[in-house]
């Protein structure tokens, strides 16, 4: 549809060519059009006033499940009686052997 | 830590709000959206370890909630499908835009490929930063100038056409 010159007219004055061109004059109309458009909807796209504040709340309400974990140190505990009992049990066995009779 | 948040809150909220608005289409979702994000970076502060600048962490975050949102919704289909790669589902990843305050703009981003819609958006929210919209969506400089280009060269000889037809008949 646009002359095939309409690519450099874009990105230089281009009031000459569009005074004599309708269709280019239309494509320029339409790209000021697409701008303003954008332009007037997008122009107040910030974060509504009550967001900060939100987050805040939603952190606060979250905190207590945040407090450190007692299971690693259950597990913990846990994997060092085992340890404990293990050498309860193998120790004695192998006592003898280790002193001599 | 409190402190190091409240000022995260104070520098992103507006860009996170951004990102996501474009990328859903709707304010409210996008509201929920900066929500989830926001918690998550707080939750997440404490192990973050700096490899990356906090900006594209909080992007990712951002984007990932959105896709998630997206699919949620099953506005895009196409990118609940595992043979398509994340970053290309990503990519086209953008709800149709609700008619809201601004039918007319709504109906203009409604005609682009989803690929281009978040892009063309974003620039407007962005105030025309290319930098900027190629940091949030984590896509070339090129692509982003690509894209806007041809977004806005398609609506507008779309336009053209509509308004030299109607000036014909």
């Amino acid at each position: 549809m646009a002359c095939p010159e309409l690519e450099d007219l874009l990105h230089e004055s281009s009031g000459d060519h569009a005074a004599h061109c309708e269709e280019c004059r239309a494509l320029l109309e339409a790209l000021d059009h697409v701008d303003t458009t954008f332009d007037a909807a997008f122009v107040d796209a910030s974060a509504p006033p009550g967001l900060a504040a939100a987050v805040r709340a939603r952190v606060a309400r979250e905190l207590p499940e945040c407090e450190p974990s007692l299971v690693p140190e259950l597990l913990d505990f846990i994997g060092w009686a085992a340890v404990l009992a293990m050498a309860a049990i193998v120790i004695p066995r192998f006592l003898p052997f280790i002193i001599g009779p | 830590m409190a402190e190091e948040f409240n000022r995260i809150v104070q520098e992103y909220q507006d860009k996170i709000f951004r990102l996501a608005y474009s990328m859903l289409g709707d304010r409210a979702a996008a509201e929920e959206t900066a929500q989830d994000v926001l918690v998550r970076v707080w939750k997440g502060l404490p192990g973050f370890r700096a490899e990356s600048k906090l900006s594209t962490w909080i992007y990712t975050i951002t984007r990932n909630a959105c896709l998630t949102a997206l699919r949620r919704r099953e506005i895009q289909p196409v990118s609940l499908d595992e043979s398509v790669p994340r970053r290309e589902a990503e990519r086209s990843a953008a709800g149709d835009w609700g008619a809201g305050e601004h039918p007319e703009a709504a109906d203009l981003l409604n005609r682009l490929p989803a690929k281009y819609r978040q892009v063309v958006a974003l620039f407007y929210m962005q105030e025309k930063s290319y930098n900027e919209v190629a940091r949030m969506l984590d896509l070339p400089i090129g692509t982003v100038r690509t894209y806007l280009h041809r977004a806005r060269k398609s609506l507008a000889l779309e336009l053209a056409r509509q308004r030299v037809s109607k000036g014909g008949t």
